[in-house]
C-alpha cells in the first residue's frame, strides 16, 4: 500500500461518518414522530366518523335491508358486496331462490350457467356456485347485522353524544330489525346448510375462523332472538309508513317457519308453536287477502298472432305480484325493489324476466323489455292445477303456451315444460312499472296466505289448539279467492297441495317437500330429479346442502355434510 | 313503489347533482427517510450502506413504519496482486455480496381502516314512502403489515481478454414474510368473503448468469459481431401460512378466479408448493386417452390402481401441482454490422411455466349452443373433450406453456445520400413462437390464468431515417 493510498482512505471514513450522523439525524426525526402517515379519505368515510352525523344510522340499517335487495353499492351492478364471478348471479333473493326451486318439482331453469345445470339435475356438489354464493350472503347480511350492533350500542351513543330520547329510541328500533334480518338469514342458513357456525355481536369482528355449531344450536340462537324481539316493543309497528321493513308480525312469520320445520331442524317438532305464531299474525287485524285485480294489456303486433292485429290480454291476478305491490294488502314482509331506486339483476327482476321466453310470448305483456327464456314449471305442478283455477288460468289458457310440452324433455329447451310467468311489471291499473329492465315489483318474502296454510298445515297434523273448522276456512278463503270450490275437510295432504298451487314460486319448496319427507327419496319423484328426465330416487344427503369448499379451506373447523 | 317517492341520502354524501359515484378519489402517503454511505477503496474494496425507514398510510397507525438496512460489499479481485499477473486473459473480477431488507406497500388503498362507502341513487332500498340510499363497511384486516423480503445475494463479475467477453453470475436467496394478498376467507371472518390480508412467507432461490461476447470486433468496415446470452432459473416455494390464531392455522388458501368458474379459484397457496401453484382434480380419461366429463380420479388411489368419482370438490379431491412461475428463462440476443449493414434480433425461452386455459375451459363446451336462446361460439377444445358442460375444475385445461419466440428483428443500412447520412431499415416483432400451448399466447395469462386476451400483434416496420440540412 502506497501512502497516498492511505491517506484517501482516511478521507472516506470521515465522509461517511459524517453521512452516518445525516442518518442518524433524519432517523431521530422519524423516530421522534415530527411526521403522520394518516391519510383522510375523500370518497368514503372512516369508521371514525361516519357516525358522527345521526342519519347514518338510518344509511347504515338500510344497507341490510339492501343486502336483500341488491348486491352492492351501485344498482344494478357495479361495486358487489361479495366477490363472485357475476355479481347479477348474487343477489340474495336469487341465489335463496335457485336453492328453494330449481331442484324442486316446481321450476325448471334452462340455462347453462355453471352451477344451474347441476342444480336442475341434482348434480350438485361443494362447488357449485349459487351453493358457495348463498352461503357468503347469508354470512354477509349476518356480519353486517353483527357489526350494526357492535356499532349502535348505548355506550357508543354515548360516547358520540347521542343521547337525543328520539334518536336512541330510534336507534334501539333498528338494533331490533338488525336482529330480525340476523335470525332470518340464519334460517337460511341452518335450513340450506345444517351445522354452521354462530358468531353475534358479542365476538369482536376477526380474522380467527368461529367453530361450526349445530343446526339445534343455531336454531336455539333464532328462536331466542325472534321470541326477544316480539315480546320487546322496539320493532316498527306495521303499516305504509314503515313499508319495506319489518315488524313484530314478519317477525312473527319467520318464527312460525321456523317452528314448522323443528322437527327437521332438530328433530322435535313444534307445530304448535308454529300454529300460535301464524295464529298471532292471522288475528293480529294488520292483513287482509286481496282481492283479485283485471286490467287488459292491448300490444300491437303481437308475435302470437301472424295476422298482426292488436292483442288484448286480460289479466287476473293479485296486487300482490303487481308493481304496486307496495299496498297490496296481504304483504308482511317484502324484499324491496324499484325501477329506479332499488336496481338488481335478481330479485323479481330475474323471475319477470326469466320466466319469459320462446318466439310467441310477448314481452310488453310482462312491463318488461325483453324474456330471458329461463323458467318453465315441471309436469308435477303443471297437472296439481285444475280447470278454473285462477293462479293457472292466465297462463295455461295463453294460446303460446300450445308449443310447449308438458314434460320437461329437455333441462336446457325453453319450450320443454308449460309457460307459467307469475310476477308482473305492470301496477293493477294494468300501467307498466317505471323502468323496463328493473321492475317496481317487491318479492313477497312473506304474505298472508302462507299464515293461512302454516295453521291448516299445523292443525292437519294436530297441533294442540288447532281449530279443524278455522283451518278448512283458511283454506277455502284461498281457494275462492282463486275461483275454485271449496272443500269439506282439509287434510294434510291437501293443505300440501294448495301450498303448491298457492305459493308456487315464493322460494319455500325444498323445505316443504323435506318436511314432507319427499325431497329426497323415491316416493315422489319429478322430471329430473336424480338426473333422470322421468325422475328417480335420490340419496337422503341431498336433503342438506354441502358446506362450500372455499369455507372448508378458508376455516379449518368446519366439516363437511354427510355424503359430499 | 310509491306514487310519490323521495331519496334520503345521509348529509354528508355530496348532492348527486355536484358529485356521482364514478368520481373515485383515492390518496396515499408514503414516507420515507433514506441514508447512504459508500466506501471505496481504490476501486478495490467497496462497500455501500444503506438505511431507510418507511411510513405508509396503507397501514395502521401501529404497523405505518418499518425500517429498511442493506449492506452491499465488493471485492475487485482482479486488480489484487496475486492475480494482476494475469491480466493478459483477466481483465475483471470482482466478488459481490449483498444483504437487503426491503418493503413492499403497492397494494391498495385504506388497508388496514374500516371505511363507509355510499351507494349510488339506484341501490336505495324503500322504507315507506322514501328510499334510503345506504351506507356499507368494508371488509378490512386491521392489523395488516408491510410485506418485507430479506435478501441474500452472492455475485461475480468478470471479465477476460480485455472484456471481450464479459459476464456475471448471481446466485439469490428471498425470504419474503407477511405476504399481501386479496384472498378468500370464512364466510363469517369478515364483512365480505375476501379481505387483503397478510398470508404467509414464501422463499425464492435461484442462479442467474449472463454473458455478453463480442465475437468478431469488427474493424472498420469489416465484420463486427456482438453475442449476449442469459439464463436464470428460479424456485419458488410458499414456506408458512400466517396462523389465525395460536392454535388454528389454515392448511391452504386458495386463490386465482376465474370466468365462467363452478369454482371461483383455480389456484392454492399451500406450504411447501409454489405460490399460486394450480388446484384442481385429475381428469379421468377412458382407454381412447380421451377426459370424461366431470369425472376425475381420486386423491387415494386403491389397491387396484384409481378410482374415480364423480363431480370435483375441490376440498377434497384437489391437489396443489405445477404453477406459472418460468423455471428457467433464457434469452439470446445478436448484433451483427458488416459494412454499411447491421442485423439484431433477439430470442427468448421461457421453461416450465405453466397456464390455466380459461377460453377453453370456459367455452369449450357443447352447451354453448344449445343452452341459451342464442347460440355462442364454443372453443374448439371441444371437438377432443366432447364435454357438454363445463368442467372448468379439471386439470385438463392446465397446460405447459413453455415456449422459444423469436421477439424481434432489425436489418439496417446505412449509407450516405448526397453527403448526408442515409439508413434504411426493417423490422418485426414477435415474429415466431414455438410453443405447445394450445391458446393464443402462452404468455397471455394474468398469474397463470389465461382468459380471452387481446392477442398480441405482429409488427413490421420498414422506414428510412435521412437528415436535411
Amino acid at each position: 500500500m502506497t501512502p497516498t493510498t492511505r491517506r484517501g482512505a482516511i478521507m472516506n471514513l470521515r465522509t461517511c461518518k459524517t453521512l452516518a450522523a445525516g442518518v442518524a439525524a433524519l432517523l431521530f426525526m422519524a423516530a421522534a414522530g415530527c411526521t403522520d402517515t394518516a391519510v383522510e379519505p375523500k370518497s368514503t368515510v372512516s369508521d371514525a366518523n361516519i357516525f358522527s352525523d345521526p342519519s347514518s344510522y338510518t344509511a347504515f340499517i338500510a344497507k341490510l335491508y339492501a343486502g336483500l335487495a341488491v348486491t352492492g353499492q351501485v344498482g344494478p351492478n357495479g361495486n358487489t358486496d361479495i366477490q363472485t364471478p357475476d355479481e347479477g348471479f348474487n343477489q340474495y333473493m336469487r341465489v335463496l331462490w335457485y336453492s328453494q326451486e330449481v331442484p324442486t318439482d316446481e321450476a325448471v331453469l334452462a340455462w347453462g350457467d355453471p352451477g344451474v345445470p347441476d342444480l336442475n339435475r341434482w348434480n350438485w356438489g361443494p362447488s357449485n356456485y349459487f351453493i358457495q354464493t348463498f352461503y357468503y350472503r347469508v354470512y354477509y347480511q349476518v356480519q353486517l347485522a353483527n357489526e350494526f350492533l357492535r356499532q349502535t350500542t348505548d355506550a357508543k351513543l354515548a360516547e358520540r353524544g347521542h343521547t337525543d330520547a328520539s334518536l336512541v329510541s330510534m336507534v334501539h328500533q333498528y338494533r331490533a330489525e338488525a336482529r330480525f334480518l340476523r335470525a332470518l338469514s340464519y334460517w337460511h342458513g341452518i335450513d340450506a346448510y345444517g351445522d354452521i357456525p354462530l358468531v353475534t355481536d358479542a365476538q369482536p369482528l376477526s380474522a380467527t375462523p368461529p367453530a361450526q355449531n349445530t343446526r339445534q344450536g343455531v336454531y336455539d340462537f333464532i328462536v331466542s332472538e325472534l321470541t326477544d324481539i316480539i315480546a320487546g316493543t322496539d320493532l316498527p309497528a306495521p303499516g305504509p309508513a314503515t313499508y319495506g321493513r319489518t315488524n313484530k308480525w314478519a317477525a312473527e312469520m319467520v318464527l312460525a317457519n321456523v317452528y314448522l320445520n323443528a322437527e327437521v331442524y332438530t328433530g322435535t317438532p313444534h307445530y304448535d308453536l308454529a300454529l300460535t305464531a301464524a295464529e298471532n299474525v292471522i288475528n293480529s287485524g294488520a292483513y287482509t287477502l286481496d282481492t283479485v285485480v283485471t286490467f287488459t294489456v292491448a300490444t300491437p303486433n303481437p308475435p302470437v298472432d301472424p295476422t298482426n292485429a292488436t292483442h288484448v290480454d286480460t289479466v287476473h291476478t293479485l296486487r300482490v305480484f303487481l308493481a304496486d305491490n307496495d299496498q297490496s294488502k296481504e304483504m308482511i314482509f317484502p324484499v324491496t325493489s324499484d325501477g329506479k331506486h332499488t336496481q338488481t339483476w335478481g330479485g323479481t327482476t330475474f323471475l319477470i324476466h326469466a320466466a319469459c321466453g320462446g318466439n310467441w310470448m310477448d314481452t310488453r305483456v310482462y312491463g318488461t323489455n325483453g324474456c330471458w327464456w329461463g323458467l318453465r314449471i315441471k309436469p308435477q305442478t303443471y297437472n296439481r292445477y285444475t280447470a278454473g283455477d285462477m293462479r293457472a288460468s292466465a297462463w295455461i289458457a295463453e294460446q303460446w303456451n300450445d308449443s310447449q310440452s308438458v314434460n320437461v324433455n329437455s333441462v336446457g329447451d325453453w319450450y320443454s315444460g308449460k309457460a307459467a310467468p307469475k310476477f308482473y311489471n305492470r301496477r293493477a291499473d294494468g300501467t307498466p312499472g317505471s323502468n323496463p329492465t328493473h321492475p317496481d315489483t317487491d318479492y313477497p318474502m312473506f304474505r298472508l296466505t302462507e299464515a293461512y296454510l302454516i295453521y291448516a298445515e299445523a292443525t292437519a297434523r294436530g297441533a294442540a289448539g288447532g281449530n279443524t273448522g278455522t283451518a278448512l276456512n283458511y283454506v277455502n278463503a284461498i281457494r275462492t279467492r282463486a275461483g275454485l270450490g271449496t272443500w269439506a275437510a282439509a287434510p294434510l295432504d291437501s293443505v300440501f297441495a294448495e301450498r303448491s298451487r298457492e305459493l308456487r314460486w315464493e322460494g319455500k319448496r325444498r323445505t316443504d317437500l323435506i318436511r314432507f319427507g319427499v325431497f329426497t327419496g323415491g316416493s315422489y319423484v319429478w322430471d329430473w330429479k336424480g338426473n333422470t328426465q322421468a325422475g328417480t330416487s335420490t340419496d337422503a344427503h341431498y336433503n342438506l346442502y354441502p358446506i362450500p369448499s372455499n369455507e372448508l379451506i378458508a376455516n379449518p373447523n368446519m366439516r363437511q355434510n354427510t355424503g359430499y | 313503489m310509491p306514487s310519490s317517492a323521495s331519496i334520503d341520502r345521509i348529509v354528508l354524501v355530496p348532492d348527486s347533482s355536484q358529485v356521482t359515484n364514478t368520481l373515485f378519489i383515492e390518496d396515499y402517503k408514503l414516507i420515507s427517510f433514506f441514508g447512504r454511505a459508500n466506501y471505496n477503496l481504490n476501486d478495490r474494496y467497496l462497500a455501500a450502506v444503506t438505511l431507510r425507514r418507511d411510513g405508509s398510510s396503507r397501514f395502521g397507525p401501529d404497523n405505518a413504519w418499518a425500517t429498511f438496512p442493506s449492506v452491499a460489499l465488493a471485492w475487485r479481485l482482479s486488480d489484487e496482486s496475486f492475480l494482476s499477473g494475469n491480466r493478459s486473459w483477466l481483465s475483471d473480477l470482482k466478488l459481490r455480496y449483498s444483504w437487503a431488507k426491503t418493503g413492499n406497500q403497492a397494494f391498495g388503498n385504506y388497508l388496514w381502516s374500516s371505511t363507509y362507502t355510499f351507494s349510488t341513487e339506484t341501490a336505495c332500498p324503500q322504507f315507506g314512502s322514501r328510499f334510503v340510499c345506504t351506507i356499507r363497511p368494508s371488509a378490512v384486516d386491521r392489523n395488516i403489515k408491510w410485506e418485507t423480503t430479506r435478501s441474500n445475494n452472492l455475485g461475480l463479475d468478470f471479465g477476460l481478454w480485455n472484456q471481450r467477453l464479459t459476464g456475471s453470475f448471481d446466485y439469490y436467496v428471498k425470504n419474503t414474510d407477511d405476504l399481501i394478498f386479496d384472498v378468500p376467507v370464512c364466510g363469517a371472518c369478515n364483512l365480505s368473503n375476501h379481505v387483503t390480508t397478510n398470508i404467509g412467507s414464501m422463499k425464492n432461490n435461484g442462479v442467474e448468469l449472463g454473458l455478453n461476447y463480442r465475437v468478431a470486433e469488427g474493424p472498420h468496415r469489416g465484420l463486427g459481431w456482438n453475442v449476449s446470452f442469459n439464463v436464470s432459473h428460479n424456485t419458488n416455494e410458499l414456506t408458512r401460512i400466517n396462523p389465525y390464531a395460536d392454535t388454528l392455522t389454515p392448511t391452504r388458501i386458495p386463490t386465482g378466479g376465474i370466468s365462467g368458474g363452478v369454482g371461483n379459484t383455480v389456484q392454492i397457496f399451500e406450504p411447501g408448493a409454489p405460490v399460486n401453484s394450480f388446484f384442481l382434480c385429475r381428469q379421468a380419461y377412458d382407454n381412447a386417452g380421451k377426459p370424461i366429463e366431470n369425472t376425475y380420479y381420486t386423491l387415494k388411489q386403491n389397491a387396484a390402481g384409481d378410482s374415480t368419482t364423480t363431480g370435483c370438490s375441490t376440498d377434497r379431491d384437489a391437489r396443489a401441482f405445477h404453477d406459472p412461475m418460468p423455471k428457467w428463462i433464457l434469452g439470446f440476443s445478436n448484433y451483427m454490422t458488416y459494412g454499411g449493414w447491421d442485423l439484431s434480433f433477439t430470442l427468448r425461452a421461457h421453461l416450465g411455466n405453466y397456464v390455466y386455459n380459461n377460453v377453453a375451459s370456459n367455452q369449450g363446451t357443447y352447451q354453448a349452443i344449445t343452452a341459451n336462446a342464442s347460440p355462442r361460439n364454443m372453443h374448439r377444445s371441444v371437438l377432443k373433450t366432447g364435454f357438454t358442460q363445463e368442467n372448468v375444475l379439471s386439470d385438463y385445461y392446465v397446460e405447459d406453456a413453455s415456449f422459444l419466440r423469436l421477439d424481434n428483428i432489425t436489418l439496417g443500412f446505412n449509407t450516405q445520400l448526397g453527403g448526408e447520412a442515409f439508413r434504411f431499415f426493417a423490422t418485426g416483432q414477435n415474429l415466431l413462437t414455438i410453443t405447445g400451448y394450445s391458446g393464443v399466447d402462452p404468455t397471455a395469462g394474468i398469474n397463470g390464468i389465461d382468459n380471452n386476451i387481446y392477442p398480441r400483434a405482429r409488427t413490421f416496420v420498414t422506414g428510412v431515417t435521412l437528415q436535411v440540412r
